[in-house]
């Protein structure tokens, strides 16, 4: 293990640049002759890029990797795709831990002789966890609500116009940090709020990394939607993605992911533009929302 | 410039020095049934990458041409002088050796030239560019493009492959190697089998989004 550790740690040095020049050449070289040596060697680049990436590198191997890595744009695309791949990775929900499946692999040796009885038991076993899970389920939603009253304010009816300036601050002291890290602020905005008489404004805890405005629509008339927030001087800022609406009983809403990091302390106008995917795709802009953001 | 022949010859070179290789290491990747063909072109794709990997991480800033450069160079050497092929047993080495006066030959003109602001880290920036906010809002609109073809790359993947992928992936440090522990085991793989896999199927990926990525690029240039 402490060979490998050695290795890994030389590796590094390596492709940061930091090992002297004759070992740089050395392992250079080993690079095209040693096939075992190239394998680990890419591994270990994955590892240091994806480290970067997710913004665990310090200090002077932070510095030194930017100078390498940000400086070649063959290298660049390298560190980008990382960055996309751990956003998509950590947007996937962990699978859930199967007991049945521990379960059946536990009594596996008996598979054969006692088939018939463990068919039974694991079906009443199962039975119990299904009905142990249903509560649990029902008994969370119900945490889950008063839990996330706070940061995900009740949708305001599309019909009940916001008449003055609301300031929607998450309980910061009530709820421990690991939690807003891992779970995004919500901000719900009616239809035409861009007035600025109307604008809310939204509190983004520092620990938050992805932000959702859930945007009311008044009819859903598009399958597809895409969103820009600008500054109020009408510079975009961020563009989504297309994006398909919830079709409710009220109209529509809209659920935009935003990076906590692109959001600044400002006011920021919302464009909503319907996307028509027909024989000849159109677009129109639709709406437009204001909110003002406090970090 | 590199001619079908001087090519076959080349891929000839590398296709006996793999059959060497493979008789000195049985247990090698690529299948005994591949043809010859295949070999050949699989040996040119991983020296051709190498070469690349080489330049970029010696910071050259056009690594494909510098890797094109080289090949078209061995290639011609061998045209010109057959016995290479006999004398040098080791093809990767002999790329290597040719890379490295590419290498400095590409120092030699560098220097002759003014340096690429575009190449400099941005800790190095001068100044700062008028355009960086335009670009800025460009690169996060790109991101949002990326993010997208890389959904329909996980497409591409089979589910088991993309499993394996977030598995691999997920946690930090501590949680990443424990993670990585159980999954060799779930998969009845050593540790080091299921890095090179897990690579692997990191590569494709890449390659899918660089490929979607520039493709949507030109459909909207």
């Amino acid at each position: 293990v402490s060979n490998n550790a050695t290795n890994e740690k030389q590796i590094v040095r390596y492709l940061l640049g930091q090992a002297p020049p004759a070992e740089s050449e050395r392992l250079d070289e080993l690079c095209f002759i040693d096939e075992d040596f190239s394998a680990q060697l890419q591994i270990s680049e994955d590892d240091l890029i994806d480290a970067y990436a997710r913004g665990k590198l310090g200090g002077d191997e932070r510095n030194q990797f930017e100078r390498k890595y940000l400086a070649v744009p063959y290298l660049r695309e390298r560190v980008r795709f990382a960055k996309v791949l751990s956003d998509l990775i950590k947007a996937e929900k962990p699978k859930p831990t199967s007991w049945a499946e521990k379960f059946l692999r536990y009594f596996s040796w008996a598979e054969i002789s006692f088939r018939p009885l463990l068919t039974t038991a694991a079906a009443a076993f199962l039975l119990g966890i299904a009905s142990l899970s249903t509560y649990t389920i029902l008994r969370d939603q119900d945490h889950a609500k008063v839990a996330e009253a706070p940061i995900a304010p009740t949708p305001t009816p599309d019909h009940s116009p916001v008449t003055s300036p609301s300031v929607n601050v998450a309980p910061q002291a009530a709820t421990p940090p690991a939690v807003f890290k891992s779970n995004p602020a919500v901000f719900v905005l009616s239809a035409g709020t861009r007035d600025s008489a109307t604008s809310r404004s939204f509190v983004v805890p520092r620990k938050i990394e992805k932000v959702i405005f859930r945007l009311n629509l008044n009819e859903v008339k598009y399958a597809r939607y895409r969103v820009v927030l600008k500054t109020r001087d009408e510079i975009p800022v961020w563009t989504s993605g297309e994006i398909a609406p919830i079709t409710g009983k009220l109209g529509g809403t809209l659920n935009v992911t935003i990076p906590a990091d692109k959001l600044a302390p400002r006011t920021y106008i919302i464009t909503l533009t319907g996307l028509n995917t027909g024989p000849i795709p159109t677009e129109a802009t639709i709406d437009e929302y204001s909110c003002r953001i406090i970090k | 410039v590199l001619t079908p022949d001087t090519f076959a010859k080349l891929l000839q070179w590398l296709l006996e020095a793999r059959k060497r290789n493979q008789l000195s290491k049985p247990h090698a990747s690529a299948n005994h049934s591949t043809p010859h063909e295949e070999l050949a072109g699989l040996e040119y794709e991983m020296i051709r990458e190498k070469l690349i990997s080489y330049f970029a991480r010696r910071a050259c800033s056009i690594p494909f041409e510098l890797a094109d450069k080289t090949i078209t160079r061995v290639a011609g050497r061998i045209a010109a002088d057959e016995t290479i092929m006999r004398s040098e047993p080791e093809p990767a080495r002999f790329f290597y050796n040719t890379a490295r006066f590419v290498f400095l030959e590409y120092l030699r003109e560098r220097k002759n030239e003014g340096i690429v602001i575009d190449d400099l880290p941005p800790s190095q920036h001068p100044s700062v560019n008028p355009n960086d906010l335009a670009k800025q809002e460009e690169e996060m609109f790109e991101d949002e493009r990326r993010i997208e073809c890389l959904k329909h790359c996980k497409t591409e993947l089979s589910p088991d492959n993309w499993e394996l992928i977030i598995e691999y992936y997920r946690g930090e440090t501590a949680e990443k190697i424990k993670n990585r522990k159980l999954l060799a085991e779930k998969l009845k793989l050593s540790p080091n089998a299921l890095n090179i896999r897990a690579h692997r199927i990191r590569k494709r990926l890449e390659e899918c989004l660089n490929n979607c990525f520039n493709g949507a690029a030109k459909s909207l240039a």
